[in-house]
């Protein structure tokens, strides 16, 4: 199924994507303060590593919000979520000195989607209510000041429409879409993080995008507002 | 742009939706592109999924986010108990990846370790020369047997020859003695040789357990599959019990 072989980026991409009004995706270089952030970690990492927990504490406060959002979508359970994100920090307190690549944000994010892969495996394990929270008004759109509260009403049922669409496609793609689209990582990254090649995060991220696409279908006109 | 779109539903579920889909998404290949523009340019349906796909890309970052509901920052107690002792922490490290080579490596002189204490096993190092002269002869003696080597009466010689009694004197006593326990006596006797004395002492200085690299052998890899045999212990207690599940 994963057989979709890597094709030249991100020059042809942006090409591609002109011709047909597409915007491609910010490349990593592209990101804001991209350098800064990781000098920023890595001096945090340098200090926890001799023995500074407020230096860690850091690192746990600028990540955790990020972090709770990633694998609250992964696993659509906040508990659950949060006891992955807690079991994330601790594992990364207990091997920062394991710590070797550039980007602390994608060594944290590997672990974190690693223990948010045994939440998912555990409830398949044991199903019983496989997404709890679909309905839990708790969950909320990103918000915009600026629009009005009739926007906000259907921007808040189009979300919840795209979170109910998210559950039904495959835990693989799901958390392959989530990285690409939402949180912004390039294919590169997310095949290191989930341990898989460029080809088969490639055909994750668009096999889960058909099936998103015929999922919301009859409500497309919703999505588009 | 769109003026050729007249095919038909049957038609279109011959079409690569996900071709298009990539398309869309400017992910296709090069030479498929120009296939992929065609279906698009060509069929209403795949038009309108390649506006869908792009559609649902760009909603993506609508989605609800949930608030945290607990502050993840660890406690000094905490920290304390999840560096452990310092056994845990040796044992952590070696649970590592970058210790991955030590299980292969302890088996490995493991191995070397039990060879050479087998192999220094099998030196005759202890045992007598002589042994080994006689050996043949005995498991080949049978009554149509050819008689025995002088060599061989030779060595036997002293075993026989502990009366005490000078040959002479034998001869008389055999000729005056009718006991046949001394018939019996005369006939095993052998004439020694001159240096048939030397024998004995012979066979002592070959059982002196006096050959070194026998015992480096033995000893030092008995030394080596042990530690090697403790290497092993430890790498599996440390993967078992201290390897993290989430740095897989």
């Amino acid at each position: 199924m994963d057989e979709i072989a890597d094709s030249p980026l991100p020059a042809d991409r942006e090409s591609a994507a002109a011709a047909i009004d597409v915007p491609a995706a910010p490349t990593k270089s592209e990101r804001p303060n991209y350098e800064l952030q990781h000098a920023r970690d890595r001096a945090l990492v340098e200090q926890a590593l001799g023995g500074n927990l407020e230096a860690f504490n850091e690192l746990v406060v600028i990540y955790q919000d990020y972090l709770f959002a990633l694998v609250v979508r992964v696993v659509n359970d906040r508990d659950s979520a949060a006891d992955a994100v807690q079991e994330a920090f601790f594992s990364c307190y207990r091997n920062l000195n394991r710590f070797r690549g550039d980007s602390f944000r994608s060594w944290l994010t590997r672990i974190a989607l690693n223990a948010a892969t045994d939440v998912l495996r555990y409830r398949k394990r044991r199903p019983a209510d496989p997404f709890p929270e679909w309905e839990d008004d708790s969950w909320q759109p990103p918000a915009d000041e600026e629009m009005s509260p009739e926007r906000q009403v259907m921007r808040r049922q189009s979300s919840s429409m795209l979170a109910t669409a998210m559950a039904q496609i495959t835990d693989d793609q799901r958390r392959a879409i989530i990285l690409f689209d939402v949180e912004g990582f390039d294919y590169q990254e997310i095949a290191d993080m989930t341990g898989v090649s460029l080809g088969t995060v490639k055909s994750r991220i668009h096999r889960g995008r058909l099936a998103l696409r015929d999922i919301l279908a009859p409500d497309m006109e919703l999505l588009r507002e | 742009m769109h003026n050729g779109r007249s095919l038909t539903h049957s038609e279109h579920r011959r079409h690569d939706r996900l071709l298009v889909t990539r398309f869309a998404m400017a992910d296709a290949y090069p030479g498929e592109r120009d296939e992929a523009l065609k279906m698009i340019e060509s069929c209403a349906e795949c038009a309108a999924l390649a506006a869908d796909v792009r559609t649902v890309a760009t909603a993506m970052p609508r989605l609800p986010v949930a608030p945290r509901t607990r502050d993840f920052t660890i406690s000094a107690e905490q920290a304390e108990k999840l560096r452990g002792s310092g056994l845990a922490r040796w044992l952590r490290m070696l649970a590592m990846p970058s210790w991955g080579a030590l299980r292969p490596v302890a088996g490995v002189a493991l191995s070397i370790g039990l060879v050479m204490a087998v192999v220094g096993a099998g030196i005759p190092g202890m045992q007598p020369a002589t042994e080994f002269t006689q050996e043949p002869t005995e498991q080949g003696a049978s009554p149509a047997n050819a008689p025995e080597p002088a060599a061989t009466k030779q060595a036997q010689a002293p075993e026989v020859d502990n009366s005490g009694v000078e040959p002479p004197e034998r001869a008389a006593i055999e000729q005056a003695s009718p006991d046949p326990i001394s018939d019996l006596y005369n006939q095993a006797y052998v004439e020694p040789s001159p240096d048939a004395d030397d024998a004995p002492r012979d066979a002592l200085s070959a059982a002196a357990p006096a050959n070194p690299t026998r015992d480096l052998l033995i000893y030092g890899g008995l030394m080596i599959a042990t530690l090697s045999l403790a290497l092993l212990a430890l790498a599996w207690i440390a993967r078992r019990r201290f390897a993290d599940p989430l740095l897989r």
